[in-house]
């Protein structure tokens, strides 16, 4: 097992204590007893550095628990381990961090997709039961989908993020990765709770009247009829516009087998459009960037963290005229900062400048509100967060769906970056299929699609729902895992 | 044209030199020419929340170096910012004190810089949608100028305060306390709507004014509390100036001194027919001159960006109706009512509400008293001691009852005023014991009882019989000596009419039994 384990390079730093404990006092009635759950290196635990796989982090020791952490543990579980990650969440590889690659336990040499790439290995290759991971453009979904296991992504709000390192906060959500949608469940029972240190966490008046309005949907009611066709009165979109060049045959063979599955369970499959599609991608990016050059600004090694020495100080005053204090930043960022976080800082640093933000940030702003729009155009339930109060629907109007099903990524794992490998755009064309649901807010889970053959390599089926419809989400989810 | 700049002919400016200008400019406030000043102001106010902005770290950022500081003030991974609504309401205060309106929606933005005392690298503040807009502070005959002016409020916005860098203690090292990190401030912007260095200054006194007695902030310059950013322009006939920018200017005679040079430094340059460019200025207090920090070409892209950890702030007219029922009357308000209810005169109303604290002081003191006669008191003898002492009104020991005291016991004749004085220091020295209980202590009480001075005449006139018989023979000025004698045997106690009246009273009698 340990062999296994180095082998993946899945884990950044492992809890000897709650290691003993979970073996120790199985089932002692609380919801996660006895459960070893891992955590992504981004989110604060009092026992190991939380070093997001940067060399910046490498060392520092948070003062604080993340929430999410906390309410794990307050539940039972024992949180083993902190798993490896791109430097920052930044990237979809896991490939090359402080903590080195790991790699996928579906096949020897493979990535196991990132950003959350430890955690969905970790569960894979059952190091943990269950797992948490940071999801802001798809780093949950995309490794669950490669490492064949679940990745849920809930609401925007429905976790808190106290205790989580920011990479973009407003598209920044804490997911989980499990080998079931139960399990998946239960842990997101868990964390899922209104937490005042986060002020973007969902209020309990919000959480309920997001419940008022989804139990009042009369055709779902009608569901789960006694003819064995449990999702029976759901209606299921299939976004065209996903259907993007780059969909492998193997991609596209599974979400046909999904939406085929899905009507055999008694949903309703149409095809729907979301024509904002093929602009999301660079307004995500764009955002996401912008977002991270500020959330980042705060690593300068005077505080906390690693500070490079004077000499490197020195060595940056023959570029250019720096202030005294900018010198010692600009060596401790260029000497701590990877090469791919540093680039994204100074995309983001570039898209939000006077002259550029115009062509750029706001624009990109403009686009993330009409894919909110769109998708509160295609479900039946209204969205909660719209100004205007909705009223509780007798049905479902017509051409409404609720919810969509989509890949979750155009191809399967491909082999691990070598170190020195950069392969920027091409990591970023893989999250075509997962960052509107972070632009919305709205929930999403990969639901390992059933294998073709012996040595398939895992592929994940997407789901997406209406913002605060994680229940709905989550019950599909379930009939889709089982078929 | 305005009143400050009375035209002279087109020929007579290029006679006009450097040094004059400037000597006018600092002498008078006002420019010959065709100039046009335009000055605009940005007060930087800390609130007095007992907490920061968005962490529930304590305020008071004069405790020992950084033991105020939590792990949003210091920018830690993970930690997010809380909004404290008590620094909300108090915006709100000063929006509606200065006459703006409370926006029903108001936002927080990233502004990006970095620099040691910005812990996260960029501050909180309220770049697009503030807390407050519009809004009117008006000066005048009661702020000493010779003209009304109405100075336009544009915004108020919510922010944070950066940490302190302290130089000079440790050799080679800039020290940081994070202690300032985080805390509330609002930012009020002007309309460049002044036109004098004299005018600022009285901006300045007036919005402190304001914001002390509705108690969003203590307004002290010396401590930071208060700290001021100016703008100015001047522009040359139909050309309009460049705006420039002084900055830290933190003492109302420095704001004073730096308007004045750089009106003078723009309106020579504008004379030479050459347009100053914008850029940010200091001023050097002891050459009287400003100099340049920083170009506008090198002005620093702060990168705004909306707070994604923060949500929008939404008020309900009823709560903006909440805040509003709670602040204290309008200084015109207070003013015309002290006229109208106690009779005072304009300046001693102006006198009194120029002071913290001290219409309530007065209030207090005044009920069922002679309020002219308490006014009287409190802006002349209360207020020199208070300037004696270098102390204000609230940090004296002086209770309003103490005055009351003083001025019942000098009503009741119990005491000279001189006593009351001396009653009156020893209470703002921090005397604890009540009026009545020093007056007998120091043997102060004055002899009035009429029949006691009687007996006392009557002894005197026994003492000295022929001084006596000369009175009653016509001689009337034997009564002044008399009355000389008796008062010095009360020790000074003895009110001279009093002791006239006794003495007269014995002597008549006398003349009788003659």
């Amino acid at each position: 097992m340990l062999g296994r384990a180095a082998q993946l390079n899945a884990i950044a730093s492992v809890n000897v204590r709650a290691n003993i404990r979970a073996g120790a006092k199985p089932n002692a009635g609380r919801a996660l007893d006895g459960w070893a759950v891992a955590v992504k290196a981004n989110l604060a635990t009092d026992w190991a550095a939380t070093s997001c796989a940067s060399r910046a982090l490498g060392a520092y020791r948070s003062p604080f628990a993340a929430t999410a952490v906390a309410r794990l543990e307050r539940v039972g579980a024992a949180v083993v381990a902190t798993t490896n990650m791109d430097e920052f969440a930044m990237g979809s590889r896991t490939a090359a961090g402080l903590h080195g690659a790991a790699f996928n336990p579906a096949r020897a040499g493979h990535s196991p997709g990132g950003s959350s790439g430890g955690s969905a290995a970790a569960v894979a290759a059952g190091l943990c039961r269950a797992a948490l991971g940071s999801d802001t453009g798809g780093s949950v979904r995309l490794p669950a989908a490669w490492c064949g296991v679940v990745g849920f992504k809930p609401t925007y709000g429905r976790v808190s993020r106290h205790g989580l390192v920011a990479y973009a906060s407003s598209l920044d959500a804490v997911g989980v990765l499990a080998r079931s949608v139960a399990d998946a469940r239960a842990v997101y029972a868990a964390i899922a709770a209104p937490d005042p240190r986060d002020m973007t966490c969902m209020s309990p008046g919000l959480r309920r009247r997001i419940d008022a309005l989804a139990a009042a949907r009369p055709w779902l009611a009608a569901a789960a009829e006694p003819d064995g066709r449990p999702l029976a009165g759901i209606r299921i979109g299939v976004p065209r516009e996903f259907w993007v060049d780059e969909l492998s045959p193997a991609a596209l063979d599974a979400w046909r087998g999904g939406a085929a599955r899905l009507a055999a369970l008694g949903c309703d499959v149409v095809a729907v459009s979301l024509p904002s599609t093929r602009h999301a991608l660079p307004a995500y990016y764009t955002l996401a960037l912008a977002e991270a050059s500020s959330n980042l600004a705060r690593y300068d090694g005077i505080r906390f963290g690693a500070r490079a020495p004077a000499a490197a100080a020195a060595a940056v005053a023959r570029h250019g005229r720096l202030a005294n204090a900018s010198l010692k930043y600009a060596a401790t960022r260029s000497a701590m900062l990877g090469s791919e976080v540093q680039r994204r800082i100074l995309l983001g640093t570039y898209v939000m400048g006077a002259a550029a933000a115009e062509h750029y940030y706001r624009p990109s702003q403009r686009i993330r509100r009409l894919v909110q729009r769109e998708l509160d155009a295609v479900f039946a339930l209204p969205n909660a967060l719209a100004a205007s109060a909705p009223l509780p629907l007798d049905a479902r109007p017509p051409g409404r769906v609720d919810a969509l099903l989509l890949p979750t990524a155009t191809d399967t794992a491909p082999p691990q970056c070598a170190p020195d490998d950069e392969c920027p755009v091409a990591s970023y064309v893989n999250d075509v299929m997962t960052v509107a649901a972070n632009l919305a807010g709205v929930p999403a889970i990969s639901v390992p699609a059933p294998p073709k053959g012996d040595g398939d390599m895992p592929l994940g089926l997407q789901l997406v729902a209406q913002y605060g419809d994680d229940d709905l989400l989550l019950r599909i989810a379930r009939g889709l895992e089982a078929a | 044209m305005n009143a400050i700049s009375s035209r002279i002919g087109p020929g007579a400016r290029w006679l006009v030199g450097r040094a004059a200008l400037a000597r006018q400019a600092r002498s008078h406030g006002s420019l010959p020419g065709e100039f046009k000043v335009a000055i605009g102001l940005e007060l930087h106010v800390q609130l007095q929340a007992a907490q920061k902005l968005f962490s529930a770290a304590s305020a008071r950022w004069d405790d020992a170096p950084n033991t105020n500081v939590s792990a949003v003030d210091a920018g830690l991974p993970g930690a997010l910012p809380q909004l404290n609504p008590e620094c909300v309401a108090l915006a709100a205060r000063a929006v509606l004190v200065l006459g703006g309106q409370v926006q029903r929606r108001s936002a927080f933005d990233r502004k990006h810089y970095f620099y040691a005392d910005q812990p996260l690298g960029y501050q909180i503040t309220q770049q697009w949608h503030p807390i407050g807009r519009g809004g009117v502070v008006r000066l005048g005959a009661g702020e000493g100028l010779p003209r009304a002016r109405a100075v336009r409020i544009r915004q108020v916005q919510l922010e944070q305060d950066t940490a302190k860098s302290v130089h000079g203690v440790e050799r080679g090292h800039v020290l940081v306390d994070l202690n300032r990190a985080g805390v509330a401030l609002v930012e009020i912007v002007s309309e460049p709507d002044m036109e004098t260095a004299e005018e600022a200054a009285a901006y300045v006194r007036k919005v402190q004014a304001l914001l002390r007695r509705a108690g969003v902030s203590k307004c002290n310059m010396e401590e930071g509390s208060l700290r001021c950013d100016v703008n100015v322009s001047v522009g040359s006939g139909a050309q309009r100036g460049a705006r420039c920018e002084l900055k830290n200017l933190n003492s109302l005679k420095t704001i004073q001194g730096a308007i004045n040079a750089e009106i003078a430094r723009q309106a020579v340059a504008a004379a030479r027919g050459e347009r100053p460019a914008p850029e940010t200025r200091g001023y050097d207090a002891r050459s009287g001159e400003t100099f340049l920090l920083r170009r506008k070409e090198t002005a620093p892209d702060y990168r705004y960006m909306p707070e994604p950890d923060v949500p929008e702030v939404h008020v309900t007219d009823d709560w903006i109706a909440h805040v509003r029922s709670s602040l204290p009357e309008t200084p015109e308000a207070a003013q015309a009512r002290l006229e109208r209810q106690y009779g005072l005169g304009r300046e001693a109303a102006a006198t009194i509400l120029g002071e913290p604290g001290c219409l309530e002081f007065f209030e207090a003191a005044a009920r069922g008293r002679a309020a002219r006669q308490v006014a009287a008191w409190i802006t002349s003898e209360v207020f020199g001691q208070l300037a004696y002492r270098g102390q204000r009104l609230a940090d004296s020991p002086l209770a309003p009852r103490q005055l009351a005291d003083v001025l019942d016991a000098l009503g009741r004749d119990a005491i000279t005023s001189r006593q009351a004085r001396e009653l009156l220091i020893a209470f703002m020295d921090g005397e604890r014991r009540g009026a009545a209980e020093l007056i007998a202590a120091h043997g102060w009480a004055v002899v009035s009882d009429g029949a006691q001075l009687r007996r006392m005449a009557d002894r005197l006139l026994d003492a000295h019989p022929k001084e006596a018989a000369g009175y009653l023979r016509g001689q009337e000025r034997r009564l002044n000596f008399f009355v000389g004698r008796l008062v010095q045997a009360t020790g000074g106690q003895a009110k001279p009419q009093a002791a006239s009246a006794a003495v007269r009273e014995a002597l008549e009698a006398r003349r009788g039994q003659a």
